[in-house]
Order: structure tokens, then sequence, then C-alpha cells
């Protein structure tokens, strides 16, 4: 091959290691999960609930991910469709004898419809006041759930128990957690080269020119929050049924919307995988230092939000999809003017 | 008129509260023409070409594109119809990469191609404005230059029928003015009629076929550069006293 061909040949090669990088990660994946659903006969109860809470953050970082990293509207308040998605399946079960898928598909439904009614005003606002909006949405919320009588108020729902053994219900949590993930990262992967995943992150960047390139930008911000609040309902579904009682301080919980917000940021705000890596990092770090530092567990939380903030703005897929140097991250400081 | 023209634009009227941006204004385009866009600062240009694209909505007048009426429609149905336009202060998306910026362009444009053809028309317009090499790169590694030339692109690959440049090529050097009037050219030969706000008056005399004047939001001249550029109400409104002296020591602009 003489130089000239070789020249012409870099785009080919670039291509086939990029296809070769996309091959292992996907053999991977499958490894991991076939490894995940063995888990539950090879680990102890602790541990399996360890893996279900981390597959259930990693999916609520992903979910959020859709409207805030792709997007590029901070919905701080997310938590509310956790919470509306955790009351209506809990409601649903309990109070109508509803059984689970139903209840479920109910949530997932329930919070669309109301992704879609408040996103039609709410994002209508950028950055900062969309971000106390959907935090106001979220009091508000909580507030009408813990005064209505329907909802059990303050004093919350009880759904039915689950029959089987200890190792069996375990399971089948994991397995329905490890779904929901997977169904939010295989869309966040269809989105990351679609052509409404495009538009979606044209209007982070650039919201008037995404509209003068032709994108409709109301109905597909509105598209991208009622899907990931339809994804974040049947994540609270899937809790409130593992759980097994649910209150209002619990499943509104602004420590929650706060934990996967951060994760989504640590990971990397509109990747595919970030979110879920932001996951398993925060979890990891949480078991740690929850057991070795009662107290100072919420001071390292917010150490990780200040330097990722600073030192890697685009998160830690950043770092994998770049050369790692301490000049990018000085640049990075830089550009942050700190 | 309107069944000749592009585009048309009839007595247009913009207020801002108590200002009067745009008094009045009536032009066309006629397919295949580049019109130039003047006038001092404040004058209304960008107001102007806000208007047309559907970012701001005109107080009063009307305006047709092939015979549509077009004034009021949302910026994103403006550009699907065939309206592309680029930025003063480029809005390239900053954290996508250069050939992601052009391909948002190709996806949402006026074209509904297969996806193999998009990709080759990106790559032809990556050449075309000399980013081929850069593809990968985000445009927040880019300068000032190369970020309007991404502007450009996406307007491109947007495959419009008009064409509104907003200070396209402020910042340039002649190198990459010589090179991006071909380009202009060449895209103008395959039909593109072009609205074109610059002030470097150079810019205007050789490469458009007809130029309108504003001045505080009113139309004041509309001709040929040449014609326009003797025109007394526009040499004392813009071009200044200074810069008749200067081309008639020359012997006139067209040297």
């Amino acid at each position: 091959m003489d130089v000239k061909t070789a020249r012409f040949d870099t785009h080919v090669w670039e291509e086939r290691r990029a296809s070769a990088r996309r091959a292992v990660s996907w053999v991977l994946l499958v490894v991991a999960a076939v490894s995940l659903l063995a888990a539950p006969y090879a680990l102890s109860a602790y541990w399996v609930r360890v893996l279900t809470t981390i597959f259930m953050y990693g999916a609520l970082a992903s979910a959020i991910n859709i409207i805030a990293g792709f997007t590029g509207y901070p919905a701080f308040g997310h938590v509310v469709f956790f919470g509306v998605g955790a009351y209506t399946a809990a409601l649903a079960i309990a109070r109508w004898g509803w059984s689970f898928w139903p209840g479920t598909v109910l949530a997932a439904a329930v919070c669309g419809g109301f992704g879609a009614i408040a996103g039609l005003p709410l994002l209508r606002l950028r950055g900062h006041y969309f971000a106390v909006a959907t935090l106001g949405m979220n009091e508000a919320t909580r507030a009408l759930v813990e005064n209505f009588g329907f909802t059990g108020g303050g004093t919350g729902v009880i759904l039915p128990s689950l029959r089987g053994s200890i190792r069996e219900i375990n399971a089948l949590f994991l397995v329905l957690m490890l779904g929901v993930l997977a169904a939010v990262v295989g869309f966040s992967y269809w989105l990351s080269r679609s052509r409404f995943g495009y538009g979606c992150r044209a209007i982070r960047y650039d919201e008037e020119a995404a509209a003068h390139c032709g994108i409709p930008t109301t109905r597909y911000k509105v598209a991208a929050w009622t899907i990931s609040a339809s994804f974040t309902g049947t994540i609270g579904a899937i809790y409130a049924y593992w759980l097994g009682y649910i209150e209002p301080s619990v499943v509104f919980d602004m420590n929650i919307a706060v934990k996967f917000f951060v994760m989504m940021l640590l990971g990397g705000a509109g990747t595919v995988f970030g979110p879920l890596l932001g996951a398993v990092l925060v979890e990891g770090i949480g078991i740690l230092s929850w057991s070795r530092f009662l107290t100072f567990h919420s001071a390292v939380f917010g150490l990780i939000i200040v330097a990722v903030i600073i030192l890697l703005p685009g998160g830690l897929a950043d770092l994998a999809s770049h050369r790692f140097s301490l000049r990018s991250l000085l640049r990075n400081v830089q550009e942050n003017r700190v | 008129m309107a069944g000749t023209s592009l585009l048309e634009v009839r007595g247009v009227s913009k207020w801002f509260g108590g200002v009067r941006a745009l008094d009045d204004v009536s032009f066309h385009l006629a397919p295949g023409e580049i019109l130039g866009l003047i006038g001092p600062n404040g004058a209304g240009k960008t107001t102007l070409i806000n208007i047309v694209s559907g970012n701001l909505r005109a107080s009063s007048g009307a305006m047709w594109f092939r015979g549509q009426a077009i004034a009021g429609l949302a910026p994103h149905r403006i550009a699907g119809l065939g309206i592309a336009r680029s930025f003063q202060i480029s809005k390239a998306f900053l954290g996508m990469t250069v050939e992601e910026n052009v391909l948002v362009g190709a996806l949402f444009g006026t074209s509904n191609g297969r996806s193999g053809d998009r990709k080759r028309d990106v790559y032809k317009i990556l050449c075309l404005l000399g980013l081929e090499a850069r593809r990968r790169d985000r445009v927040h590694a880019l300068n000032v230059a190369d970020r309007k030339k991404v502007d450009l692109g996406r307007s491109l690959a947007m495959k419009p029928q008009v064409l509104l440049l907003d200070e396209l090529m402020a910042g340039l050097n002649p190198v990459e003015l010589e090179a991006l009037f071909g380009l202009l050219r060449e895209i103008n030969h395959q039909g593109v009629g072009l609205i074109v706000i610059e002030h470097v008056m150079r810019v205007i005399v050789s490469l458009c076929h007809r130029v309108i004047v504003l001045h505080q939001g009113q139309k004041i001249a509309d001709g040929p550069p040449v014609q326009v550029m003797h025109n007394q109400r526009v040499i004392e409104a813009y071009l200044g006293a200074k810069y008749q002296q200067s081309t008639a020591g020359r012997g006139g602009l067209t040297s």
C-alpha cells in the first residue's frame, strides 16, 4: 500500500476502530447482564438490594438525562414524576385492586400526561427559572398529595405484600429495575443517533438557532419531557411496589432528585452511558462513606458536585471521548473562570 | 409581482415600544438574485432579517414566499419552506461537532433525502467550506471565522431557496473573503436568492446585483450598487462625505 492510499485509509480505520469499540462494549454489556441475572442466587440479600438500588438510580439518572442532558432543560424537581408514578401505582393496586402491570402502565401514562400538560407552560422558561419552577411543581404536588383524603394524606399508602420467598421477591425487583434501566439506556442510545435526538441536542445548545434550522422546538421539548417523565413514573411505580409502603416525604424527596441529578452530571450529561456510570460511582462512594463516616457523607457528596462542575463540566464520559491530560482539566478550570 | 418574486415584503413596520425600528419597508427578491442590505448601525437591517425569518413578528405589513403568505409563521415553519439564515454572531451548536452541526441542517431543512445522500451532502458542504479536516472537532474549539462558516454550512445543508446572511464576512481575511465570494456566487448560480447584510462596501459592490439602503428604519434607496453609492441621500446618511471624496479621487467605485 503506497503512502497516498494509506492516507485515504485513515478514515476507514477510524470507522473500523470505532465499530470494534462498539462491538466490545456490547459484548461487555451482555456479559454484565447475564451475571447480574445470576446475582440474586449468588449474593446475599444485602448486596442484591444494593444492586437493585444502583439500577434504580441508573435508570432515574438516565431518564432525567433525556430532558436535562440531551435537551438542556435542568428539571431539578423531576422527582415529582417519581412520586406521582409511585402514588398512581400504589393507589391503583391498594385502593382499586389492580394488579402490578396495569398499575405500572397507568403510572407511566399519568406521568407522561402530567409532563406534557406541565411542560407546555413551564418549558417556556429557561435555565435557572425552569429549574426553580420544577422545584415548585414538586413541592406543590407533594402538598396536594399530603392533604387529599384519597391519597392517604401524610399517613401514606400500604401496598399488599407479595407472596413468595424473600429470594424470589429480591430477584423480581432486581430484574424489574434492570429491565427499566435497559429500556431507558436503550432509548438514550436511539436518541443519540436519531433525528429526534439531534433536534433535542440542537435545542440544548441554541434554541433560537435550532428553530431557524426547521426544528419545531416546543413540540420537541414537550415530547422529550413527556418521555422522560413517563420513564421516571415507571421507576416510581416499581419502587412503590418494592417498598410496600409509601408516604409523600419519601417519594417526593428532593434528596432523591439531587442525587440522580448529580449522578447524571458526574457521569456525563447528554451521553448514553454516562448517567449509569455516575449512578454506579455515587452509590459506590455512598456505600463506602456511609459505613465509615456517617455524618461526613453529605460533605463528600457536595465535594463531588463542586469538583465535577469545575474540573469536568462534560462529566466522566468526557474523559473517555478525549485524551485525558492535566492540561484539559486546567483549561476547564479557566473556562469556568474560577 | 408576487408571482415572479421569490420573496416579497410589503409595507413592513416594527415598533419596539415607542421606538420605530422599521417604517413601511417594501422590497422583493427575484429568483437567482443577490440583494445587498446596507445602512448605518441601528438602521433596522437585522430587525428586517429577524422579521423575514420569523424570529420577530412585524407590527404591520405582509410577506410572501413564492406566493405564500409567511407573516406570523413560526421560525421552524419558515425554515421548512426554504428560508435559511446565518447570525451576526455565530449561533453554531457549540457542544456538537462541526459535522453534526451541518447534519442538523440537512436533517431538518427542506430536503427529505435518504441518509446515504445526506452523509454525502454534509461531506460535500464541509469540503466546500474547507472544514473537512475539522469535522470531528467540537465547535467551541473553533475560532470566530470558522464558527461563522459552520453557521453557513448548516444553512446550506438545509437546501434553502432564500439565504439571509447577516454580516457573514465580518472578521474574515482577504483570502477567506475571496474563497467565500466564489462559494456564494456558486450557490447563487444554482438558483438560491441571497440577501446579504455587510458593512464592507467592496463586498457589496462586487457581489450584489442590487442594493437597498435602510436609514432610521426607512428604505431610502433601491437599485444597482454603483447607482446607489452615488445617491446623494445614501452618501449623507451612511457613506459620508469622505467616502465620496476618496472614491472620486480614485476614479469611482468600479475601478
